[in-house]
């Protein structure tokens, strides 16, 4: 059930009427509840009963984790708890990854192995929800927050159907708390809810699924295509994953808001960063601030001496970037990614010791070239996770820095540049909240026909076959 | 006082956002509806581009327009017939239809000023027959095609009106969405380049209406569309009756012709040996019963071309493959087209 479709139109239509409708708060829980899980069983009934099953053993482990006063039953009880879903999500995302990894290091080294192939479904949305449970039981074990008592709370903190699939990753301690507040119907929380959900459907029908028209017969057989084309295609798959993946968010907050609840931001404009470190505090918030509270900063954080530090920089990317999926790409992408912050850091060091070429980088034009250089290199970052191999990955890359002849495009490019414009209103809109200023200068005939305009535009623009949302394989 | 202020500015954006989708969803659906055409219809508006075309091309030869069901669409290859430039000939077969759409499809030529000199139209016994006990071109006929004129006028040839309004409404509720491909294409928001295949869905179509489906099918393929094929008619021909809202319709479309003066043919597509043993012979014997009677009350003549093209060049019986589409025409043009006498003294439809 994508959020753009029309059968989630018909479901939440359903679940929003019946919601506001019923006075009773513990009644709206439960019902959110069964619309959740009914969300995720309409994809797979019994991949839903194994959540449900993995989210009751974590509210048990947790609950019993904050009776006992022994440290070691307490450590029992977290790693019982956190191998749990570790072992979930290894069975069913990485299984086949390790073991076809495994079998070609022995044949490479010239012994003969075949592992069999497991057959398994990926549970959609496992990453987002493991992370979750996984925040949950440590922030308890750390004392940081208390276990939820009553478990259809916490089924909901897991299941709750706006981040189910593709987050935000949602911390306990922000979202048991709303789920506890009785909430009153209020207009401007739905009107911040139909705005985020028009937003974020345009992002994904008009820009998004657009450009995967442009990126996706490229990266197919990038062998083919000329140097102009396959930058075009690397630029086209930077705003596609960006507004597919931030209209996503977008729609789940705005469905969140709608029904009472807030979720956490999970994109700040991060394509006007002006270094790599601003970029991963601006993309993917919820997935980058977890990895810094509960893998980076217990390995040791910044705090030890500059390799450590570029150590832990290095592990916890390449973590995160197989975080996205069980391959090689995704690994080697987040390695990229810690190189390019290990290269960030050190040039700080660089700089400070220089104040004069310090001070030319913080000009407006060394800004421009700042934020155009993050662009570009998270750019080329993404054609290896793009890729469905390394090889065809690096081939690509190799074709884009060696100018090469080859096919161009399937589209003209003025849909690319009129994306990428629109795009930069977009950002040039929401820098200092002006465009909100601006917006609300308006009298609400034109604002509340500007939206209808804005949601017309998008169905039209959208491509006959809607793509399902990128974020949702991992 | 703020807050209150602050909820009643939303309600309002709200409100007028539901009043400007709806606004802008009737401003749609009724420029769709009166003046692109080619949005609601494009495959009919393709044909009539491309015939447009080919009366500029051949602005004397007389027009000969087959209209019918997909048989005809695949099975007539009018380009075969160019050759002399004494007759242009043109394919204007659209899948699913009956005597309604043919009906529909040359009321919409008069009116857009094409006028041909002979006009053959296909019978196809299945759409004259009643299925489930309704006319089998009301399963078949898509009533988002139609403008809301054209529905009206058509709403007579139906037992059950919304089996026609329902795919019309359903696209017209939100067209912003359900035509957002032919919207795209009219306003050349699709930036498709020419050599690629994903702007025009019609480029396998040529310039004389002919657009192949299936052109190498394997034997499984024979097979799965064959039964498919069976599958969709069968159960109509055994309990072969003709519905009277489908014989109404062709009775008008015939009234039509007569009062515009066009010089019109009757003609069966041809049909593999396993179609034709599925009409039982009291079936059959109607059919043929119609046919003869047609001929006489409207002075039309009758060409049965049922046994006209070998088995192996259908793919599922009754839909021609390219190889039998040409031995259709060429056997069509022998002996249908060049010997009508009207043929040769015929003015330019368009003058």
């Amino acid at each position: 059930m994508l959020f753009c479709s029309l059968p989630f139109l018909v479901f939440f239509v359903i679940v929003f009427l019946a919601y506001w409708l019923t006075p009773w708060h513990e009644v709206r829980v439960w019902l959110l509840l069964i619309a959740s899980f009914y969300f995720y069983a309409s994809w797979n009934k019994w991949l839903a009963c194994v959540i449900f099953v993995s989210t009751i053993t974590d509210y048990f482990v947790a609950r019993g984790m904050e009776r006992t006063r022994s440290l070691t039953w307490k450590r029992v009880l977290l790693f019982i708890s956190v191998a749990g879903n570790l072992g979930l999500l290894v069975y069913f995302k990485y299984a086949n990854f390790f073991l076809r990894s495994l079998e070609e290091a022995l044949q490479t080294a010239g012994l003969d192995s075949q592992f069999p192939v497991l057959k398994v479904l990926l549970p959609i949305g496992i990453s987002f929800y493991t992370f979750e449970a996984i925040n949950y039981v440590v922030d308890v074990y750390r004392g940081k927050g208390k276990a939820e008592r009553n478990l259809a709370h916490f089924i909901l903190f897991i299941l709750f159907f706006p981040h189910l699939i593709a987050g935000p990753i949602v911390r306990a301690r922000d979202f048991l708390p709303q789920v506890r507040r009785p909430k009153r119907w209020d207009w401007a929380r739905m009107h911040l809810g139909v705005q985020l959900f028009l937003l974020g459907m345009f992002k994904k029908l008009a820009i998004a699924d657009r450009m995967a028209q442009f990126a996706d017969p490229i990266f197919k057989q990038p062998t083919e295509h000329s140097t102009y084309a396959l930058w075009l295609a690397g630029f086209a798959y930077a705003l596609q994953v960006y507004c597919d993946f931030s209209g996503y968010t977008d729609m789940a907050l705005g469905t969140a808001h709608m029904l009472g609840y807030k979720l956490t931001q999970n994109f700040n404009m991060p394509y006007i960063s002006a270094n790599i470190a601003e970029f991963w505090r601006r993309w993917h918030i919820s997935l980058s601030t977890w990895l810094r509270d509960y893998l980076f900063i217990p390995l040791g954080g910044s705090r030890g001496s500059r390799w450590k530090t570029y150590r832990n920089l290095l592990l916890v990317m390449a973590l995160g970037g197989l975080w996205h999926g069980a391959s090689w790409p995704y690994v080697v992408f987040g390695v990229i990614q810690g190189i390019y912050l290990i290269i960030h850091r050190a040039f700080r060091f660089f700089c400070e010791d220089r104040p004069r070429l310090n001070a030319l980088l913080q000009t407006p034009l060394g800004l421009v070239g700042r934020v155009l250089c993050t662009f570009v290199t998270f750019t080329c970052s993404l054609v290896v996770f793009r890729n469905e191999t390394l090889a065809n990955g690096f081939t690509m890359l190799g074709r884009m820095f060696v100018p090469t002849h080859g096919h161009g495009t399937e589209l003209y490019a003025r849909a690319f540049w009129i994306s990428l414009l629109v795009v930069a209103i977009g950002h040039a809109l929401t820098l200092n909240g002006l465009g909100k200023r601006w917006i609300f200068t308006l009298p609400s005939p034109v604002r509340g026909f500007g939206y209808a305009a804005f949601l017309t535009l998008a169905l039209m623009l959208a491509p006959d076959t809607s793509k399902a949302f990128i974020y949702f394989q991992f | 006082m703020r807050r209150a202020r602050l909820f009643q500015m939303c309600r309002r954006d709200l409100l007028w956002l539901a009043i400007g989708f709806v606004v802008f969803q009737l401003t749609l659906f009724g420029t769709v509806d009166r003046w692109l055409p080619q949005v609601r219809d494009p495959l009919f508006a393709a044909k009539e581009s491309r015939l447009r075309a080919r009366l500029d091309e051949y602005p004397v030869a007389p027009l000969a327009v087959l209209l019918g069901s997909s048989r005809t669409q695949l099975g007539f290859q009018a380009a075969r017939l160019r050759g002399d430039g004494s007759v242009l000939a043109f394919n204007f077969g659209l899948p699913a239809s009956g005597p309604v759409m043919e009906l529909v499809t040359l009321r919409r030529l008069l009116a857009n000023g094409i006028r041909p000199s002979q006009l053959f139209l296909e019978i196809t016994p299945m759409m004259l027959a009643l299925r489930d006990g309704h006319p089998t071109e009301e399963d078949m006929l898509n009533g988002a095609l139609l403008d809301t004129a054209e529905l009206a006028s058509v709403r007579r040839y139906y037992t059950r009106t919304w089996r026609l309004l329902k795919p019309w409404a359903e696209v017209a509720a939100v067209p912003a969405a359900t035509r957002r491909a032919e919207l795209r294409t009219e306003i050349a928001l699709d930036t498709w380049k020419p050599w690629t295949h994903g702007g025009d869905p019609f480029l396998a179509m040529d310039g004389y209406g002919w657009q192949p489906l299936v052109v190498d099918p394997t034997p499984e393929d024979r097979e799965r569309l064959t039964g498919l094929a069976l599958r969709q008619y069968q159960p109509t021909l055994c309990r072969f009756a003709f519905a009277e809202p489908a014989l109404r319709a062709l009775h008008d479309l015939l009234d039509l012709c007569r009062r515009e003066r066009i010089p019109t043919n009757l003609y069966v597509m041809p049909e593999g040996s396993l179609f034709r043993s599925l009409y039982p012979p009291d079936a059959l014997a109607k059919v043929q019963a119609l046919l003869q009677n047609l001929a006489c009350e409207w002075g039309v003549p009758v060409i049965d071309c049922r046994t006209w093209v070998a088995d192996e060049h259908f793919y599922d019986s009754h839909h021609l493959l390219p190889a039998g589409a040409a031995v259709f025409t060429e056997r069509f043009g022998r002996e249908v087209l060049h010997p009508l006498p009207h043929m040769a003294s015929a003015k330019n439809p368009m003058d």
